[in-house]
C-alpha cells in the first residue's frame, strides 16, 4: 500500500511533502504494520481512513497554500485550535455546486430530446406537439440526443446523480471518520461515549 | 499569566497533553492520543500532521531530531507558549469542575 500513500502524499503541496512527506509515510507504515496484526478487517478499515484522512489533509494544505499566495486570509487558516473557530463548509458548497450542475444538464438534455424528436408549436392558441418524421437516432449513448429518448436520459442522469450522492456521502463520511470533525467540535470534554 | 478567554478543540488539547511529559514521534502521539481519549479520538495521519503544522506555526511546539532512530527522524516537544496555554486550559477546566461539583452537590442537599 506505500505505493497508494505516495500517490496520496503527492496530492500535497511541493513544500508540505518536502518538510513531512517521509515522516508522514513512515507513520501510515507503522500504523499499518499494527492494523494487520489485528487482521484483514482491521487493516481494511485502517486504509479507508488514512485514505480519506489524507484526502482531506492534502484539501486543506492545498487551501491553505492557495491563501498565502493570493493573501486570502479566510482559506490561510489551517485546521482550528480554539472552539470558536469556525471554518467555511466549502465541501458542502463543491458537493451543492455539483448536484446543480448536473440538474442544470437534466433540465437541458430533457430540453434539447423533446425539441430533437417533436415539432412543438401554437395553433389557434392551442399547443401542439408533433412528432418528427425520419428523425435519425443517434448510436452512442453520449450523442446528442441518444436513442435513449427522454426518459431514459432523465433515469441515466438520475442514475449519475444517486451515484455521485453516494460517492459525496462516502467521502463525508470517510472524513468525519478520519477525526477531521473533531477539529470543528464545539465540546471540549463530551460526557458519554 | 493572562487569563485566556478562549477554548482548546479536543484533539488539540490532547496533542499537546500528550507532548507534557516528553517529546514524542509523529506515530506515538497518534497512539497516546488513542489510549488517552480511550479509543474515542483517531485521528488520521492526515489530520495529525494538519494539527501539528498549526502548532508550529503558532509556536506551542517543536520539532527536534529524534534520539530513537528506528521510530523517524523527528520528534515534537511542548514549547514554552504551548505548555502555558495547556496550564491555563488545565486551570479552566479545574475551575469549571470546582464549579460543576459545587453545583451537583447542592442540587443533591
Amino acid at each position: 500500500m506505500t505505493g497508494v500513500y505516495q500517490f496520496l502524499l503527492r496530492l500535497y503541496p511541493a513544500a508540505d511533502r518536502a518538510a513531512f512527506g517521509e515522516e508522514m509515510l513512515d507513520v501510515l507504515r507503522q500504523g499499518e504494520s499494527d492494523a494487520a496484526r489485528e487482521g484483514a478487517l482491521s487493516r481494511a478499515w485502517f486504509l479507508l481512513h488514512e485514505c480519506f484522512g489524507l484526502l482531506g489533509g492534502a484539501t486543506r494544505e492545498r487551501l491553505h497554500a492557495l491563501g498565502e499566495e493570493r493573501g486570502w486570509k479566510f482559506l490561510a487558516e489551517r485546521g482550528p485550535m480554539f472552539q470558536r473557530e469556525r471554518r467555511y463548509p466549502y465541501t458542502s458548497v463543491v458537493f451543492m455546486s455539483l448536484a446543480l450542475a448536473v440538474i442544470v444538464l437534466i433540465i437541458a438534455k430533457a430540453q434539447g430530446v423533446a425539441y430533437y424528436l417533436y415539432q412543438i408549436y401554437t395553433l389557434n392558441g392551442h399547443t401542439v406537439i408533433e412528432t418528427r418524421a425520419n428523425v435519425h437516432l443517434g448510436n452512442s449513448l453520449f450523442e446528442w440526443p441518444s436513442h435513449w429518448g427522454l426518459l431514459g436520459s432523465i433515469a441515466l442522469f438520475f442514475a449519475i446523480t444517486w451515484l455521485a450522492g453516494v460517492a459525496a456521502w462516502g467521502v463525508s463520511h470517510g472524513l468525519r471518520r478520519s477525526g477531521v470533525h473533531r477539529l470543528d467540535g464545539a465540546e471540549t470534554w463530551p460526557q458519554t461515549r | 499569566m493572562e487569563p485566556m478567554t478562549e477554548v482548546i478543540t479536543e484533539p488539540v488539547l490532547l496533542i499537546l497533553l500528550s507532548l507534557a511529559e516528553h517529546s514524542r514521534h509523529g506515530y506515538a502521539i497518534l497512539k497516546d492520543v488513542e489510549q488517552m481519549s480511550d479509543g474515542r479520538v483517531r485521528l488520521s495521519t492526515g489530520t495529525l500532521y494538519g494539527a501539528l503544522r498549526r502548532l508550529l506555526d503558532e509556536d506551542w511546539i517543536e520539532r527536534i531530531d529524534s534520539d530513537d532512530t528506528s521510530r523517524g527522524k523527528q520528534s515534537y516537544r511542548l514549547a514554552t507558549k504551548g505548555r502555558k496555554m495547556l496550564q491555563q486550559e488545565v486551570e479552566r477546566m479545574k475551575q469549571l469542575t470546582r464549579l460543576a461539583n459545587l453545583r451537583v452537590a447542592r442540587k443533591e442537599a
